[in-house]
């Protein structure tokens, strides 16, 4: 019975590290989606002008529409900061780059055409410098985390047992 | 005009300012023409030729007791004008207005740049009245010695506007006269406010006059165009729509006939005779039009 708690217990272990690792990859995926949101925004803003809240509602993403942020963006046509947090409180970004990001989508729809879509290139490439950086990250980070709680969750069993 | 016009324009101001335009009395609020708003400045309506001011409650008050509108409001207020969506309007935010969805504009003024406004500090919603027998005096005119090319002459807030398109309205439907196929060079969006697929009329938007006039000369062979605002600028293609025989109805900005023949360009025009008849519009306790000759007064 022991062992079996044992062998449970650095299940659990191999399990948490797994989801945190996933967390890992959730943010790469925020990335990714806010991104092609971006860009899209950028080619129909650029060649047609389409108003905000048309632009978002014609938007179509699976994983933004899986974690709701296409819903509470469409949800209405609000754009306090208020709603632009609460947006962003959904998607996995670090404080640093999610505090660009609030000040973006607060600008969102104030300025004029070409200040815009200026604005609309600094982010970009601000998030595909991120995007480059989680990808290479990605691979040795998840290993690494597995292995961390793998490896805890062993010793713990060990003083425990 | 009714209240439920100025209603459409609540939609467009903060709440605070429309709880205290919306507070005044049902005769005062009938009648607005404009409402004003000023970046740290007071917001003011405009009745006729009155600008007067509110307090927070709604009151009419001096000046120095108004609603000091705040940087946040005008901003509030144009993301409202603009759907949230600045970049959608560049092109008519550069000509200094707004089109509202409800029809009419709000014009806009404040700080430049090469691209148009990186600024708005005031925004004016204006109401536009559609009063279909404002022009009527004009009708009976036209319909008792035929089709007269026709300057309308007023200073701005005048009714000039209302009054091209209470004619444009009249001509278009056959209200008085038969109808005629009028063109209307509506290049602020302004004129043709409520009366889009009247009778025989057409609509040319957003294009400035002088061309529009060319446009619709050769292309929809009109009997009358109407355009507002005319100027120095216009006065080759309103010459070339003269030879063509289509009679021209436009408004100028002046304070008095004899203000209207001292401009070189207009006297132009009237000496070719584009422009037989003359309305002067004014204000004597109430609004007034008088329908003269051109002739007469040369």
């Amino acid at each position: 019975m022991k062992w079996l708690g044992a062998l449970l217990f650095v299940c659990a272990s191999y399990l948490f590290g797994k989801r945190l690792s996933k967390d890992e990859e959730e943010r790469l995926l925020s990335v990714d989606s806010l991104i092609r949101l971006l860009t899209y925004m950028k080619r129909r803003i650029n060649s047609e002008r389409t108003p905000l809240f048309e632009l978002f509602s014609s938007f179509r993403d699976g994983y933004f529409e899986r974690i709701g942020v296409l819903e509470e963006i469409n949800r209405n046509r609000d754009i306090s900061e208020e709603k632009w947090e609460r947006v962003l409180s959904l998607m996995s970004f670090d404080a640093d780059i999610k505090t660009e990001l609030l000040r973006f989508f607060t600008e969102l729809g104030t300025l004029q055409l070409e200040d815009q879509l200026k604005r609309i290139d600094y982010i970009v490439s601000l998030l595909s410098e991120r995007q480059c950086l989680i990808k290479k990250e990605l691979p040795d980070k998840q290993k690494t985390i597995k292995t961390v709680c793998l490896l805890a969750g062993m010793l713990m069993t060990i003083i425990l047992l | 005009m009714n209240e439920s016009s100025i209603g459409l324009l609540f939609r467009y101001l903060p709440l605070r300012l429309s709880v205290a335009v919306n507070s005044l009395p049902k005769d005062i609020l009938e009648n607005i023409n404009e409402i004003r708003l000023r970046k740290r400045g007071a917001l003011s309506v405009t009745l006729g030729v009155t600008n007067l001011f509110l307090d927070g409650k709604g009151n009419i008050c001096p000046l120095g007791s108004a609603i000091t509108v705040t940087d946040e409001e005008i901003n509030e207020c144009v993301r409202r004008l603009t759907e949230g969506s600045l970049y959608s309007y560049d092109e008519y935010v550069a000509c200094g207005f707004i089109p509202l969805s409800c029809g009419g504009r709000a014009g806009v003024c404040g700080k430049t740049n090469r691209n148009g406004f990186s600024e708005i500090y005031s925004v004016n919603l204006r109401l536009h009245r559609f009063i279909p027998d404002v022009a009527k005096p004009l009708v009976e005119e036209l319909a008792a010695n035929g089709i007269k090319g026709t300057v309308v002459c007023s200073p701005p807030a005048f009714g000039k506007t209302t009054f091209l398109r209470s004619i444009a309205y009249l001509l278009a439907v056959g209200k008085g006269i038969e109808p005629k196929r009028v063109a209307v060079a509506d290049e602020r969006n302004e004129i043709a406010v409520g009366i889009f697929g009247s009778g025989l009329l057409d609509v040319l938007s957003g294009m400035p006059k002088g061309e529009a006039i060319t446009l619709l000369t050769r292309t929809m062979s009109p009997e009358i165009i109407i355009c507002d605002e005319i100027s120095a600028n216009e006065t080759e293609s309103v010459l070339e729509a003269q030879n063509t025989g289509v009679s021209l109805i436009a408004s100028v900005h002046c304070r008095d006939i004899n203000e209207l023949k001292k401009r070189g360009r207009m006297k132009q025009l009237l000496e070719n005779n584009v422009f037989p008849l003359c309305v002067v519009l004014g204000y004597d306790g109430g609004y007034t039009c008088k329908v003269m000759k051109t002739e007469d007064f040369l």
